[in-house]
C-alpha cells in the first residue's frame, strides 16, 4: 500500500514541471541590425533629377543599379527597435447580454514604432451578427457619436455595440472612459477609423480598447460574433 | 509510526495535485517588421527584390500576407489602408512573393518567437509616363471565428513607388500656412507652422532651411528643416528632425526679425522661398513695467496727498 502511495507521490511531483515558455534566441554578445555592406556611396545627380545613394547594402539603406533605387528603412535615423504591433487577449468575450444592461470586455494593443511615429486603423468585418440578426452598432447616448467622433455611452436604453480608448495615442475624442464610437463595417462599405496616433517614435506605447454592448428585449436569442481588425501603419 | 507517514504521503499528494493547475493565458498575438518603410524608384519592364523580417512575438499561428492600397490620411505622414487586398489589374506593377514556398494570400505557419523572411518581388509594367503607385505588405493572423468574437492585429510596411521610364521627375513644391503674427513677446517661443504641398504625381523628399535675420542681415539663428517624404497630391507639416519648428529668442531679441523659409529639392536646387516679418518685443516685460510704474506713481501720489492733508 505504501509503495502505491509513494509511486503515487512521485508521479503528482513529476507532473508538476512549471510552464515552459519560449524565448527570442539571439547572441548574448552581439545582435545583427540592419546590416549591410557599401561598395560606395554620395550624391549623384543630373540636370534632371538628384539622388543620394549607397551602392551596395544587402538587406536595408539605398542601394542602386540600373534602373532602379531601393531606400530601404528610416533613412535619416538609424533604429534601434523594430516596428511590432502586439494584440493581448484576441478573443472578446462579453458574456451573456441582458436587456437593457451594459456589459464590456476590453484588451490592450500596444505598439513600438522608430522613426516618426505611427497609427492604428480599426474595423469590424461585420455587425455583431447570429445568422440573419444583427445587434446594430451604437450611436451612444441620443445618438451622440459616429464613427470618427466619440460620444458619451452611459445609457441602459442607449443600444448595440462599440468602443472606447484610453492610454497612450488615443484619438483625442475619447475624453474618458465614458466615451464610445461605433466600428466601421467593412461589410457595409465603411472605410477603417483611426483609434491611435503618434508623430513621434515610442516604445511598448500602450491603449486599452473596452468593447461595450446593450441590448433590447426583443434581440433575438443566439450567439453573436464579428472580427474587429487593427492594423498598424508606420509613418512614412 | 508507519500510518503518520502513510497520512504525510497522502497530504504531500493532496498538496501537488491542487497545486498543479495548469495556468490559463490569453491568446496573444504580436508582431514585427522590418524594415517598415520602403522607397522605390524604378523603371519599366525593371524588376526588384525587397526582402522583409517578420517576427511573430506571440504564440505560434498561422499567417497571412497580402498587398494593399494606401492612402494619405494627414500631413503628418500618416496614411490609412484599404481593408480589401489589391486588384493587381489596377496597378502598373506585378507583384509577387518570391519564397519558394510561399505566396500572397496563403496562410503559412510561424512558430512563436520565430522569425521569417518575406521576399517580394516587384515588376514595373512598360509605362511611358511617371507615376507613384503606394501600397503596403500587409501581414494579419488567419481568422479563425469560432463562437466568440475575436480582435485581430495586423503589421504593414509601407512600399512607396514611383514608376519612371528617364528619372526626370517633375517638382511643383509649394508651402502654405506660413502664418506669423506681426508681434511676439520675445520672451516666448514662436511656432512656426507651415506645410509643403506637392502638385505633381510623384512623391518627393524635399530639405530646407529657416534663416531668421535680424535688421541688419545678421543670421540669429538658422534651423535645418526634417526632410521628410511629401507623397504626390498631398500635404506635410514642416517639423525639424525632432520636434515641431519653433524659434526660440532670446529675451533681448527685439525689433524687426525676417523669416525666410527656403525649400530644395533633394538634389540642393532651390524650389521655392517665403519670407514673413515679425517685431519681437519684450510685451510682457513692459506691460510689467508699465504696471508696476502706475501702481508706484498711484503709490507715491496717494501718499502725497495724505501728507498734504496732515500738514493743514
Amino acid at each position: 500500500m505504501s509503495f502505491l502511495i509513494i509511486l503515487y507521490t512521485l508521479y503528482s511531483i513529476l507532473n508538476t514541471a512549471p510552464t515552459v515558455h519560449a524565448e527570442t534566441l539571439e547572441s548574448t554578445s552581439y545582435k545583427i541590425r540592419m546590416g549591410n555592406f557599401n561598395i560606395t556611396s554620395g550624391l549623384k545627380s543630373s540636370s534632371s533629377y538628384s539622388l543620394t545613394d549607397t551602392v551596395g547594402q544587402t538587406a536595408a539603406g539605398l542601394f542602386t543599379s540600373s534602373g532602379y533605387s531601393v531606400k530601404a528603412g528610416f533613412q535619416y535615423i538609424y533604429t534601434l527597435y523594430d516596428f511590432s504591433f502586439t494584440i493581448s487577449d484576441l478573443t472578446i468575450n462579453l458574456g451573456t447580454l441582458t436587456p437593457n444592461t451594459l456589459l464590456t470586455d476590453s484588451n490592450n494593443l500596444t505598439v513600438s514604432a522608430p522613426g516618426q511615429g505611427y497609427s492604428v486603423a480599426g474595423f469590424e468585418t461585420t455587425r455583431l451578427k447570429n445568422g440573419t440578426n444583427y445587434i446594430p452598432d451604437t450611436g451612444c447616448n441620443s445618438g451622440s457619436c459616429t464613427q470618427s467622433t466619440a460620444g458619451v455611452w452611459t445609457s441602459t436604453t442607449a443600444l448595440g455595440f462599440g468602443y472606447n480608448a484610453t492610454g497612450d495615442d488615443i484619438d483625442s475624442d475619447f475624453t474618458d472612459s465614458t466615451y464610445f464610437r461605433p466600428f466601421p463595417d467593412l461589410s457595409l462599405g465603411d472605410s477603417p477609423e483611426i483609434i491611435l496616433t503618434s508623430t513621434a517614435a515610442g516604445q511598448d506605447r500602450t491603449a486599452t480598447i473596452t468593447y461595450q454592448a446593450n441590448v433590447g428585449p426583443s434581440q433575438a436569442a443566439g450567439d453573436y460574433t464579428t472580427s474587429i481588425i487593427y492594423i498598424a501603419t508606420p509613418t512614412y | 509510526m508507519k500510518k503518520l507517514f502513510t497520512l504525510t504521503l497522502i497530504l504531500l499528494t493532496a498538496y501537488c495535485t491542487l497545486h498543479t493547475a495548469k495556468p490559463v493565458l490569453a491568446q496573444n498575438v504580436g508582431l514585427a517588421i522590418s524594415p517598415p518603410v520602403v522607397e522605390v524608384l524604378l523603371a519599366p519592364n525593371k524588376n526588384i527584390v525587397q526582402s522583409f523580417q517578420l517576427t511573430n512575438q506571440g504564440e505560434s499561428t498561422q499567417f497571412v500576407a497580402n498587398i494593399h492600397t494606401i492612402t494619405p490620411t494627414d500631413s503628418d505622414g500618416h496614411s490609412i489602408i484599404d481593408p480589401t487586398p489589391i486588384d493587381p489589374t489596377t496597378i502598373p506593377l506585378v507583384i509577387t512573393l518570391a519564397n519558394a514556398d510561399r505566396e500572397l494570400g496563403t496562410p503559412f505557419t510561424l512558430s512563436a518567437h520565430d522569425s521569417t523572411q518575406l521576399v517580394l518581388s516587384i515588376e514595373g509594367a512598360s509605362t511611358d509616363v511617371s507615376q507613384d503607385v503606394y501600397f503596403a505588405l500587409v501581414i494579419t493572423p488567419t481568422l479563425n471565428q469560432n463562437s466568440s468574437s475575436t480582435s485581430i492585429p495586423g503589421i504593414s510596411s509601407l512600399i512607396l513607388l514611383t514608376l519612371t521610364p528617364d528619372g526626370a521627375l517633375p517638382i511643383k513644391l509649394r508651402v502654405d500656412g506660413f502664418d506669423l503674427p506681426i508681434l511676439h513677446d520675445s520672451a516666448l517661443p514662436l511656432p512656426v507652422p507651415a506645410t509643403i504641398t506637392n502638385s505633381s504625381d510623384i512623391m518627393i523628399r524635399p530639405t530646407g532651411t529657416l534663416i531668421i535675420y535680424k535688421t541688419n542681415q545678421n543670421i540669429s539663428e538658422e534651423i535645418t528643416i526634417s526632410p521628410n517624404l511629401v507623397l504626390a497630391h498631398s500635404s506635410r507639416t514642416i517639423t525639424t528632425l525632432s520636434e515641431s519648428l519653433i524659434y526660440r529668442p532670446t529675451w533681448y531679441s527685439f525689433g524687426p526679425h525676417q523669416f525666410e523659409l527656403t525649400i530644395h529639392s533633394p538634389g540642393g536646387s532651390q524650389i521655392t522661398q517665403v519670407t514673413k516679418t515679425v517685431w519681437l518685443l519684450p510685451i510682457r516685460a513692459l506691460i510689467t513695467t508699465i504696471l508696476i510704474a502706475i501702481t508706484t506713481t498711484t503709490l507715491l501720489l496717494s501718499a502725497k496727498r495724505r501728507s498734504g492733508t496732515n500738514i493743514n
